[in-house]
Parts: C-alpha cells; structure tokens; sequence
C-alpha cells in the first residue's frame, strides 16, 4: 500500500520538474527576491547623516521576510499548476487513470509541492538576506542564528501556503481563478480592509490567511498599519490561523475533487 | 470483460446514457457506435471511474475501476489524444505514467518501439501531429500490457497507413484474448475490425450484436447503421428538422 502510494509520488515528481513552467516559477522566485533585496541593500548603504550608525544598520533577515510579501506568488503559481495545467490540458485523466483513488493523488501532489515550498522558501530567506548584506556596504548585519531562524519560518510558512494554493486549485480548476484569490487571501484583501479604516473592516482582516500569516513571518500587515497590537493572537498564533487556512481550503478542495467528473 | 449494469448518467433534465446493461466480452473487437451525444464517450468515462454514474455500475471483471491496484496493468484506455501536458516530452509523459503504476521504464521505449514513435520520443507532445498523438494515446494504453482496452475515436487523424495499423493492432490485441472496446465514426473501417457491435442512440442501447447478424439484410455496416439509428441523431439539418408536418403545410 505504502509502495504504491510512493509509485504515484514519484509520478508526481516526474511531472513537475518535466514541464518549463515549474522552473520559470523558480527562477521567477529567485528575481523577486533579487529584485527586492538588492535595492534595500543599496538603500541601506547610502548613510544618512539624520540617523546614527546602530539606527541604520540593516538586520539582512528582515530583507528576507518583507521580499517574500512578492516572491510567494511565484512559488503558489508553481504550486497551483501542479493540478490547474493538468486540468488545462486535460490530462487530468490521464492522471485518474494512473490513480482513480483521488484522495491519493491530492496527497501525491501535496507531498511533491510541500518538499519544493519547504526548500526553496529557506534558500531564499537566505539568498534575500545574502543580498542584501552584500549591497548594504558597512552597514549590513549578517547574524548567521538570525537568519537561519527567519530562513526556518520562511519555510515553514511556505509550506503552509502552497497547502493552501492546493487546495484552492483542487476546487477552482483554473490556474487565473486560484492565483487571483490566493493573492487576495495572502496580500491585498487583508491591505484593502485594514486601508477602509472601518472596525469591522479592520476586526475581519485579522483573520484572513495573508494577515495571519505575515504575523507569523514577522514582517505582519496588520503590524505595517500600526495594528500589530490589537491582533487577537501573536505569532504562533497566526501560524496556527494560516495553517487552518490551509487544511480547511484543502478539505474543500478535496471534497470537490472527490465529487466532480473528470 | 466489461460488465455494465443498468448503467445511467443524467446531467440536469439530460439523460446522457440511459439504463445500459450488456457485458463486452474478451477475445474479440467490440465496435462501439452511435451518432454524437449517444452517449459513448459518457460509458467509457463512467467505465474508467472519471464520471461517477447517477446509478448502476460498471465493473471490470467484477470490480470497479476506483477498486484496481495498479489500474494501467489491467485497463489501458485511450479517450482524448490531446490530453497530455503540450510541454512535456512524450517520452516523459509515458515514464510518469510507468512510475505511477510501477511498471519498468523500459517498457516505456518498448510501447513507443512499438507504436512508431522512438524516434521522436524527446520532442514535447504539444508539437505533435494529431496521428502522433493518437499513436502517444496507445502507447498509453499498451503500457500495462492490460487485459482489458479502450479506444475513443483511435483513427481521428491518421493517414490511410495508420489507419490499417490501428485495425492490424485492434484485431491483434483481440486475438491475444483480451476485451477490446473501440468507438469509431467510420462504418466502412469498423466493418472490418469489428466482430461485435454495441449500438448507442440518445443515451439508449439500441443494438448488441455480432457484426454479421447486424449487417445482414443490409447492404453494408452504414446502411444498417443509418436504418437503427434514423431516429436518434442528436442534431439534423434543417429540411430534416423541420420534418413532414411543415413539408405537407408548404407544399
């Protein structure tokens, strides 16, 4: 049973790295990061006379978090079309025959994407905070602990995302639809209600997955606001949030997947 | 073999197949035939457990498909020969497949040996010709070296040598015992490939034959074929459509 729930992985993995789009989701996340990073290091180098020295240094980690806000849409695009290209392309099918169980091929593909989310989300947290410490000149602050621990979370976080971006393709089928409500959920939802200045608003936002989520990171929405204080939870706390997210959107997906025709 | 039991599909108020029971047998090529929207592709699917039936079931001796271990080594099914990732290599596509089942690789360039297309294994399958991607499909559907097979319109696309290919291939797999299913629009190709003959019309069985009990009497496959089915086209022409009432109004 186990030998064959590995076969339909190994499948799964097959698949992945033999189609183009998966490594220009790839190297689309390495020039997001570089995008952002390089200029925050060179932003940080500049000194400034209205600041001392220890205000203006950069903590390169900090780099890392706030250059994922982008760069996490290029590995949920990855993610997503792991089931949306197959549904594109009809070879869906071709996928249920190999494997009629459907619970199993969701699992298959949740398997091959949260090793990709789990690795490269750490390289780069780390090539983010590497960039960023060689373009900030003197005033970079490479903490090897520190970094390695965002570069942990960053991972982390991933994981749970790309969970999330499963799900939402398992249930909507269509590339375009998935991404754009993942970047609502994860960016500019939770932006938008807490920018309304209404309570209600605001009160709803924390609870999204992005607001959650970010929290968690360390670079939070509602904290950018000036809101981190009123959050109902801290960090963990919106791990956990994010996380439940993720395996309620999975569970819907899956229901979805289980019922409808190929 | 294929076993069928009051089998049926219903979309909203449609009734895509409609209480079908009839068994295909192993060791001979069962013609599957019927105008567009008979509701042919819909079986196959509810065969291959893709569409889930409204009620009845549809068993591969005596299973469903969902219950198989290792489905592509008892069932090898060619529905659409487009659906493959345009990107990938074909010869990748059939080594995910192999993966998935825990078939050899090598049998992989042993079915594209086979099927003709070795020498253009690395090229990605969005750069195929439609006779190349039927010919991708079978190998599909020999990979597994299954007992039981089916084709959905394998001849769209080939040229004339293909097509005799296809038939050679059919009555071969046939020959070797092993259940064939295939669709086709083509009544004078199906006439010689066939042995037996399921006939479709509105969802409905509307004929379970051996090819020459069918065509007896007739001419040909397609005068009999047009003869049972005269009632059940899906869409008609206009002067059809409009039938002997307006005819007799007019004139």
């Amino acid at each position: 049973m186990l030998s064959s729930f590995l076969a339909v992985v190994s499948s799964e993995w097959t698949k992945l790295w033999s189609v183009r789009s998966t490594w220009w989701c790839l190297i689309g996340a390495v020039a997001l990061m570089t995008l952002y990073s390089v200029p925050l290091g060179f932003d940080a180098a500049e000194p400034n006379p209205a600041l001392s020295h220890a205000d203006q240094l950069l903590h390169v980690e900090e780099v890392a978090t706030a250059g994922l806000l982008f760069t996490q849409f290029a590995l949920i695009a990855l993610a997503l079309l792991t089931v949306t290209s197959e549904y594109a392309s009809g070879s869906i099918r071709t996928t249920l025959q190999c494997e009629p169980r459907r619970g199993r091929v969701l699992v298959a593909k949740l398997v091959v994407v949260e090793v990709v989310a789990l690795v490269s989300g750490g390289l780069l947290a780390f090539l983010g905070a590497g960039l960023g410490y060689l373009t900030a000149g003197g005033y970079g602050v490479f903490d090897l602990s520190a970094v390695a621990e965002v570069a942990g979370r960053v991972s982390v976080y991933m994981g749970a995302v790309v969970a999330l971006a499963v799900g939402l393709a398992v249930g909507l089928r269509s590339t375009a639809g998935a991404l754009v409500v993942a970047f609502l959920a994860l960016f500019l939802l939770p932006m938008v209600l807490i920018m309304s200045g209404m309570d209600l608003m605001t009160e709803v936002s924390y609870y999204l997955p992005g607001t959650a989520g970010t929290e968690y990171l360390g670079i939070g929405i509602a904290t950018l606001f000036g809101l981190g204080d009123d959050l109902p939870y801290d960090g963990t706390g919106g791990l956990g949030l994010l996380a439940g997210w993720a395996v309620v959107t999975l569970l819907a997906g899956y229901l979805v997947f289980r019922r409808r025709d190929a | 073999m294929i076993t069928l039991d009051h089998l049926t599909k219903r979309y909203g108020a449609t009734t895509a197949v409609d209480d079908l029971t009839l068994q295909i047998q192993p060791g001979r090529v069962t013609g599957f035939l019927g105008p567009n929207g008979a509701g042919k592709s819909t079986t196959m699917r509810m065969i291959l457990g893709l569409d889930r039936p409204t009620s009845g079931t549809a068993l591969i001796d005596g299973r469903p498909y969902v219950a198989l271990r290792r489905p592509l080594r008892e069932v090898g099914a060619l529905l659409d020969a487009n659906a493959v990732h345009p990107g990938r290599q074909l010869r990748t596509h059939l080594v995910a497949m192999a993966r998935s089942n825990s078939i050899p690789v090598a049998r992989v360039d042993e079915v594209l040996e086979r099927v003709g297309l070795a020498g253009v294994a690395r090229r990605r399958a969005g750069n195929l010709s439609l006779g190349m991607s039927q010919r991708l499909g079978i190998a599909g559907v020999l990979l597994g070296d299954p007992q039981v097979m089916l084709f959905d319109e394998p001849v769209n696309g080939l040229d004339p040598d293909g097509v005799m290919w296809i038939r050679k291939l059919l009555r071969s797999l046939a020959a070797e015992g092993r259940t064939v299913l295939v669709s086709s629009h083509l009544m004078s190709e199906m006439q010689q490939t066939a042995d037996h003959l399921i006939v479709m019309g509105r969802g409905q069985l509307l004929a379970d034959d051996s090819m020459a009990s069918f065509v007896a009497g007739h001419g040909s496959l397609e005068e009999a074929y047009f003869r049972l089915t005269a009632g059940s086209v899906e869409y008609t022409g206009r002067s059809e459509a409009r039938g002997d009432r307006a005819g007799t109004e007019v004139f």
